[in-house]
This record gives C-alpha cells, structure tokens and sequence, in this order.
C-alpha cells in the first residue's frame, strides 16, 4: 500500500516535470515565432521613390524589442516617417510596439501631417499605456520629394541627425516641443520644417545606438555616431546601415547588447524627383 | 549595476535619494507605492533628489512618472532636485519636465 502511494506520487513528479518541459518548449517556440513576426512587420518593404532611398533596421536586446519603425507612402506622393521606443523591453514592450504600429497605420491614413498624426496617436494610446503603466517616445516625419521639404514633429524622442552635405557637418534637427505619447490626454505635436539637399541625409535613431556600452562601461555616445556617420555618408543607405551597424560591434566588442537599437536612413540623392502629385511612391522588399 | 533608494522623511517632506542606475536591471526595486507609503501620509511633499543618478532609462523614467500620477491622486507636491545637465536633458527631451509642471512641481 505504502509502495504503491509512493508510485503514484513518482509518476506525479514525473508528470509535473514533462509539463514544465513541454511548457518550456512550447514558450521558447511562441517566442521565437513571436521573433519572426516582429521581424518581418519590421524589416519588411520599404518604400522607393524618384531622387532619394530610404531603409531603416531594428535589432532587439532581447529575443525581442519594443523598439520601432515604419514607413507609410501618402497618396499625395509624400511618405510618412516613423521611429518610435516603448518603455521597457522585451515581450511587454513588444506588445506594445505592435499597438503603436496599429495606432500609427490607422493615424497617418486619416491626418495632414506628423504632428497630427502624433496627437492622434496620443489619443488612441493614451488609456492603454495608462493602464498598463508604460509610455512611447516617437518620432514623426514627413518626405515630399517634389519640393525636398522634410517635415517632422516630435514626442519625446530624440531628434534625427541632419547630415548637411555641402557644408560637411552633423547637426540634431531643431527642437520641436512635444512630450513622450502616453504621457498626458489631448497634446499637440507642432510641426518644424526644413529643406534638404542633394546629398544630405537624414538619420533617425533610438537611444540603444549612444547608449551602447563597450567592457568599460562607455557609451558610444552622439560624438562616435556622428564620427562613423562622416565615414560612411558617401555610401548608398544600406551600406551606411551596415556601417553603422559594424561600428556599434566593433565598439561593444561583444559586451552583450542592453537596448533595442533601430535607425532609419533617409538619403536625397539628387536623382530627379519626377513623382506627380497622386501617385504613391512603391513599396519594395 | 545597482540601485539604492534612501527614504528619508524631514517634517512634510519625504525625500528620496537614487544612487545608481535606474534602468531595466534594476526596476524590480522600483515600487511607488512602496516607496512612497507612510503610515498616516503625514508628508505634503516629495522631493526626489538625483544627485548621485548615475544613469536613467525609459524605464527609470516611466518609474518617475508613476510618482507623479502617484502624488497627483494623493494631492502631494513633487520636487526635483540635484539633476545633472545630461538627466536634465534626458528629461526635458521625453516630457518629463514638461509633466512635472503639468503636475505642479518644481525644480529646486
């Protein structure tokens, strides 16, 4: 009799353990399938357009990220630009970036410009990032390449490099008032616009690029990004990501990665813009 | 990378000092209610004191922001105090002094 209990509660501990086993494999397979669709809503089509190229790319920290981009071509011939950064990291966050990304698709269809696209955004996240006690700083931009007038508003987040060609310096785009979206109800996003160049670029980015962290815990920081940033302008945008990239490995120098890193790359490349007025820009893999 | 928060209650004011870091390493000892949780709420005011931050991320500053909305509900002010020029920066570029007024706070 007493054998018998004894058995009953081995195959009880063998079964508790099979579970947690099939739970464990049954996580890692939903995260890693939870990977390739971030992945792919992320680094998916971009779009293509007559006198400049544009790409952006996101590495999580983790398996991953709450980091995000998006491009958005308006029927106008303009494409709406957008990075963003949830709070915290990981699979919260990227629940989290996988709203802002539905918030931002619905936004830039029914708003004028970035800034209210960002208000409307704001409205839309706001309850949810209450509850959830979490916020998102993004960035929002608009690209008419017919009048090479670039657009932006901004809700906390950093504001994208302007790499000006014809005088050869890096400068951070004029501030623009805005707080962090979830931050509080009903906020305007103003908007700030610039001319840009042949041969100028624009670089957005999120803080896991200067905060990266070498073995002697210092930050890459803006000076090394503008520095490696000079070394690759001439390239075409896929390579200066690839180069931006490189340099981010050979700082860190396999110290593990703490933060999502993400950039989008806006090159004018002084091709004649031949776009008319209502045809959308392509998308391409 | 650590993070300590010392409590100290001086008359209306309670004070909290962060030494260190806070970022996603260190969130699981960011608790408000916690923190901020005296018997009687006998404080009026929070005065969080940044002198010794050494580093803040989105998750730091999403901790700070649950004090605000914190004392927003329980009627306290918030003050700031002791923030270099780099948090400053930090934290006039995400909003969070712009919050900070929004919630009637101040730096001092």
């Amino acid at each position: 009799m007493v054998i018998k209990k004894e058995m009953t509660i081995m195959n009880h501990e063998n079964d508790e353990c099979e579970d947690v086993v099939n739970l464990d494999h049954t996580l890692k397979r939903e995260i890693y399938l939870a990977r390739k669709i971030q992945s792919k809503l992320l680094n998916g089509k971009h779009p293509e357009f007559q006198g400049g190229e544009v790409r952006g790319t996101s590495k999580p920290a983790r398996l991953i990220g709450g980091d995000y981009f998006d491009f958005y071509p308006l029927l106008n011939g303009k494409i709406r630009i957008v990075i963003g950064d949830v709070m915290g990291k990981g699979i919260p966050a990227a629940m989290l970036m996988i709203l802002t990304r539905g918030a931002f698709r619905s936004a830039a269809e029914s708003t004028k410009g970035p800034g209210e696209t960002l208000s409307a955004m704001n409205q839309a996240l706001f309850q949810d990032l209450r509850t959830l006690k979490s916020f998102v700083t993004l960035c929002c931009a608009d690209w008419d390449p017919l009048t090479k007038t670039f657009t932006y508003a901004n809700a906390g987040h950093h504001l994208p490099l302007h790499i000006i060609n014809k005088d050869n310096r890096t400068t951070s785009l004029p501030k623009t008032p805005g707080i962090m979206v979830g931050g509080l109800p009903n906020q305007n996003y103003p908007e700030q616009s610039i001319q840009i160049e042949d041969g100028d670029i624009i670089f957005f980015y999120t803080d896991g690029i200067i905060e990266a962290q070498n073995k002697d815990g210092e930050f890459f920081k803006i000076e090394r990004l503008i520095q490696s940033l000079n070394e690759c302008k001439e390239k075409n945008v896929e390579k200066i990501k690839d180069s931006i990239m490189q340099s981010l490995v050979t700082f860190t120098n396999d110290v593990p990665q703490k933060d999502d890193i993400t950039m989008v790359i806006l090159k004018i490349t002084g091709e004649k813009s031949d776009i008319s007025s209502l045809n959308a820009p392509a998308f391409t893999s | 990378m650590s993070l300590i928060i010392n409590k100290e209650l001086q008359y209306t004011t309670l004070i909290l000092y962060f030494n260190g870091t806070m970022d996603i390493s260190t969130a699981h000892i960011f608790n408000e209610e916690h923190l901020l949780h005296q018997p009687n709420q006998t404080y009026q005011k929070i005065l969080l004191d940044f002198h010794n931050l050494e580093f803040i991320d989105s998750t730091g500053i999403g901790f700070l922001m649950e004090i605000f909305y914190y004392s927003n509900e329980y009627n306290k002010t918030i003050q700031f105090r002791g923030l270099s020029e780099l948090n400053r920066e930090i934290f006039e570029m995400i909003g969070l002094l712009h919050l900070l007024n929004e919630f009637k706070g101040e730096m001092v």
